[in-house]
């Protein structure tokens, strides 16, 4: 056997694909960039940071949020058809005979049209890709950091590229019709950020205290179609790797033991339809439960009932239906229809019934070191300058114990059905280190008596001060102070603040004291009259926050005099 | 040598019987025909014998190695099954060069010269090729293909008179020059029956016999009579082991089976008026052996 005669026998039978690819790269990748071409050169001469925005953009480097969805379409589509046009043969009888026949070892043959899949589509796109690369050099688009991104982009773009063709092929191994081999690699894709979603909507449906502790961002490390729409490079590069090596292990494993006459039958192997099944119909029921309901009145768990019950019931039909094309298949495969009905209804009774007692949580009082509220938009007036914020390292207020007695009281007298027109969240730090977020609807007037028993504590209104949040990061931070004008009627000038290190340093702790020292009432009771904000920039991208000047801010006010007086 | 030992088969996680124990042997240097009825199992054979399939249980030896993932006793196969793959916007020339990369025997020249003689373009898309060209153009492709043992699924199938004649002769040449072994599922008896030394018989899955195809028709015989009167005939079939009768006019034809003296001289008891054997077709054979395993024509029409 002349495996590389082969080999370019695969790859001739390919061309189509490979000018399709390079064709579409050609518009998405080199035309684009000449497009942008005009205007950046315009914005070279204003700074680096908008060129690189606009070029990596376009590159994948630093994608906007609609270039990331481009960009995440674009590599599921390539993966999606280049899988399908390589393992077709798979799916068929004639195919799978002559194929099957060769004196080829299965695992090789897998390899071999593996890599004509592969190279038939990363070659016209690293063709396109490095031809608005060279563009973005040679122009001076892309200069120094830049061009190192360039290609650790390239990179990551071909391993998430690689990362969901291994995870197609390894769908079309499984299946023996294409269109369920499709079917399958979309499920794979979608579950894994959708069981987050899934399990934080189901959270939200039934738990009234429930508040989210999971970072959703997440999610999407949990597939490799999203990985593409991270702007973490090295992260996408780690992880496509990561799911391309497991994809490609169980791919082989797939392959060797796949019965060739599975070829035209919905799945290669006894136990796959039965777990797709229940999958589906659990995550599908689910799903449909979550999202429909939200068109419903009133109380919208009955409505996820209802709706989910029914996607329950007819989910495992159609699969029937699509996998055998058969009516009867449905009456045939009554028992995992059954068993794929009862799943989501266990699933949906264990949130309903609040089996985990998430919703009867009391905190006991010598197990709580620490409690601490959690910011929310409704308050986020003059409220959220007393409520402790989330920090990104996710450390909450634990040092002194403030009002447990009173967060535990409020608690006690909060159940589940109270309701009211505010939340209230709270996090309570135990003492075994556990932390416990959990959030109450309750009164306006309730809120204010627990902030004001809450803000007695000088040292915890320091620690939750907005300005502690400003990153301060030298010279490229800006402060802008303009008058305060919730209604937009006074024309107030916004004046830059000519302030070398130390007196930005100086201001910033000035603004942290003045807020820790008024209590909520006061502020309740105060009107600010100046805002000031603070712009920072850098070459990844810029940030900014407001902070509102109240009368009280004494220290505040002595820095700003000269400014004001202007 | 090809050893099929109990071979079995199953489709559908079990739900479908395709094979059950089929033994069988075939020798080298000779045409073996598959016959069988509908679903016998005759392609699933074939398949399992080219290393496509993995039998359930038995095995299939070639050259006394087991033939399911042994890369080197598949060098020696070429399997054309009956819906043959082109790869799209194929030629006869760029199938050559397939067959060439993946069979190291394949004679490019001999190729080229039988399309030469069966007047196909060798540049000519395979999908503007009507079936039978199709076809030519496989039997072409694995007779130049260099290995030892090929195998035929419904080979004459939209083939035209002249073509299946050609294509026999094809065969034949092959056998004899290049000491191939060709194995051709069909039901085209009369066209196994030219071609064929030895018969295997697949009923249900099973073997029902196998044998030379003339060792084959001396169990069953067929006997052209004419009686002197209806009772004498009356009496005659119920004494024999009877297969099919037609009848044409007075002259009785009657498909027997058991041995010919024997068969002859009971029919000569009756001291007809006109009585003699005249050779048997496979298909009569076919017919006799599967109405033996439970295939009767007459259930079919009841």
């Amino acid at each position: 056997m002349n495996t590389k005669k082969l080999f370019k026998n695969l790859m001739k039978e390919k061309l189509w694909l490979f000018l399709l690819i390079l064709a579409t790269g050609f518009f998405f990748f080199p035309v684009r960039v000449i497009m942008l071409r005009q205007s950046i050169l315009a914005d070279i001469r204003d700074g680096f940071s908008r060129t690189f925005n606009s070029v990596g953009s376009v590159l994948g480097i630093n994608a906007d949020y609609v270039d990331r969805i481009i960009l995440v379409l674009l590599v599921v589509i390539a993966a999606f058809i280049a899988a399908g046009v390589t393992f077709h043969y798979l799916h068929d009888v004639s195919r799978t005979d002559f194929w099957m026949s060769l004196p080829i070892k299965r695992r090789n043959r897998f390899l071999l049209h593996f890599l004509s899949g592969f190279l038939s589509t990363v070659i016209p796109f690293l063709i396109d890709y490095l031809a608005a690369g060279i563009i973005c050099i040679v122009t001076g688009m892309l200069t120094g950091y830049g061009i190192t991104q360039f290609f650790l982009s390239m990179l990551s773009l071909i391993l998430v590229f690689l990362s969901i063709y291994l995870l197609s092929c390894l769908c079309h191994v499984l299946t023996g019709r294409t269109v369920i081999g499709v079917l399958l690699t979309g499920f794979f894709l979608v579950i894994g950020p959708g069981a987050i979603y899934l399990f934080e909507g189901l959270c939200g449906c039934f738990l009234t205290h429930y508040i989210s502790d999971i970072n959703t961002g997440v999610a999407v490390w949990f597939s490799p179609a999203t990985l593409a729409s991270l702007s973490d490079i090295s992260g996408r590069i780690i992880f496509a790797l990561i799911y391309s090596v497991i994809f490609l292990v169980f791919a082989l494993i797939a392959v060797e033991k796949r019965p060739a006459e599975a070829a035209g039958n919905s799945f290669s192997f006894r136990w796959l339809p039965l777990f797709i099944k229940i999958a589906v119909t659990t995550a599908g029921s689910l799903f449909f439960g979550l999202a429909l309901s939200a068109f419903g009145s009133g109380d919208l768990r009955i409505w996820f009932l209802f709706f989910m019950v029914i996607a329950a019931l007819l989910l495992p039909m159609v699969m029937d239906l699509i996998f055998s094309m058969d009516l009867r298949a449905i009456k045939k495969n009554w028992k995992i229809n059954l068993l794929s009905f009862a799943i989501p209804i266990v699933i949906s009774i264990f949130f309903a019934a609040d089996i985990a007692g998430y919703d009867r949580f009391v905190p006991k009082e010598n197990e709580v070191a620490s409690v601490g509220i959690i910011g929310d938009d409704a308050m986020n007036y003059q409220g959220s300058l007393y409520v402790l914020g989330e920090s990104p390292d996710k450390t909450y207020y634990s040092k002194e114990p403030v009002s447990i007695e009173e967060a535990a009281r409020f608690v006690q007298n909060n159940n589940p059905n109270r309701g009211g027109d505010y939340i209230l969240r709270l996090v309570f730090n135990l003492k075994s280190g556990k932390v416990v977020k959990r959030q109450y609807p309750t009164s306006y007037d309730e809120i204010r008596n627990l902030y004001d028993v809450f803000s007695k504590d000088e040292k915890y209104r320091e620690d939750i001060a907005l300005a502690k949040k400003l990153e301060y990061t030298g010279e490229k931070t800006i402060f802008a102070l303009s008058p305060y004008d919730p209604d937009r009627v006074i024309e107030g000038e916004t004046v830059i603040l000519n302030l070398d290190e130390k007196g930005k340093r100086t201001l910033i702790d000035a603004l942290v004291k003045d807020e820790s020292n008024m209590t909520y009432s006061e502020y309740e009771r105060s009107t600010p009259t100046y805002l000031i904000e603070v712009r920072r920039s850098s070459d990844e991208g810029g940030a900014s926050g407001v902070l509102s000047i109240y009368p009280e801010f004494t220290e505040t006010m002595k820095i700003l005099e000269e400014y004001i007086e202007k | 040598m090809i050893e099929i030992k109990n071979v079995t088969k199953n489709f559908s996680f079990g739900e479908i019987k395709a094979l059950s124990e089929v033994s069988l042997t075939i020798a080298d240097g000779d045409i073996f025909g598959l016959i069988g009825t509908n679903g016998a199992g005759k392609s699933t054979l074939l398949r399992i014998m080219s290393g496509v399939l993995k039998p359930d249980t038995g095995e299939v030896l070639i050259d006394g190695e087991n033939v399911y993932e042994n890369v080197n006793v598949k060098k020696n196969i070429c399997f054309i099954p009956d819906n043959v793959y082109f790869a799209p916007n194929s030629t006869p020339k760029s199938e050559a060069g397939l067959f060439e990369a993946v069979h190291p025997g394949f004679d490019k020249k001999r190729f080229f010269s039988f399309l030469q003689k069966l007047s196909l373009d060798p540049e000519q898309r395979v999908n503007t090729f009507s079936k039978g060209m199709k076809r030519q153009l496989t039997i072409l492709l694995a007779l130049s293909s260099g290995s030892k043992y090929v195998f035929f699924d419904e080979t004459f199938d939209g083939l035209d008179p002249v073509m299946r004649q050609t294509v026999k002769g094809a065969i034949a040449d092959a056998v004899c020059e290049m000491q191939i072994c060709p194995v051709i599922a069909s039901h085209n008896m009369r066209e196994l029956e030219d071609i064929s030394g030895s018969v295997g018989l697949l009923h249900k899955g099973g073997v029902l016999l196998s044998d030379n195809l003339d060792d084959m028709k001396l169990n069953v015989q067929k006997v052209q009579l004419v009686m002197k009167d209806a009772a004498d005939l009356e009496k005659l079939l119920s004494e024999l082991d009877v297969v099919s009768k037609d009848a044409m006019g007075s002259m009785n034809i009657l498909v027997v089976r058991g041995n010919h003296d024997e068969i002859m001289s009971r029919v000569n008891a009756f001291c007809p008026v006109f009585a003699e054997s005249i050779p048997l077709t496979l298909e009569e054979v076919f017919i006799s052996e599967t109405s033996a395993g439970g295939y009767d024509l007459k259930d079919l029409f009841v």
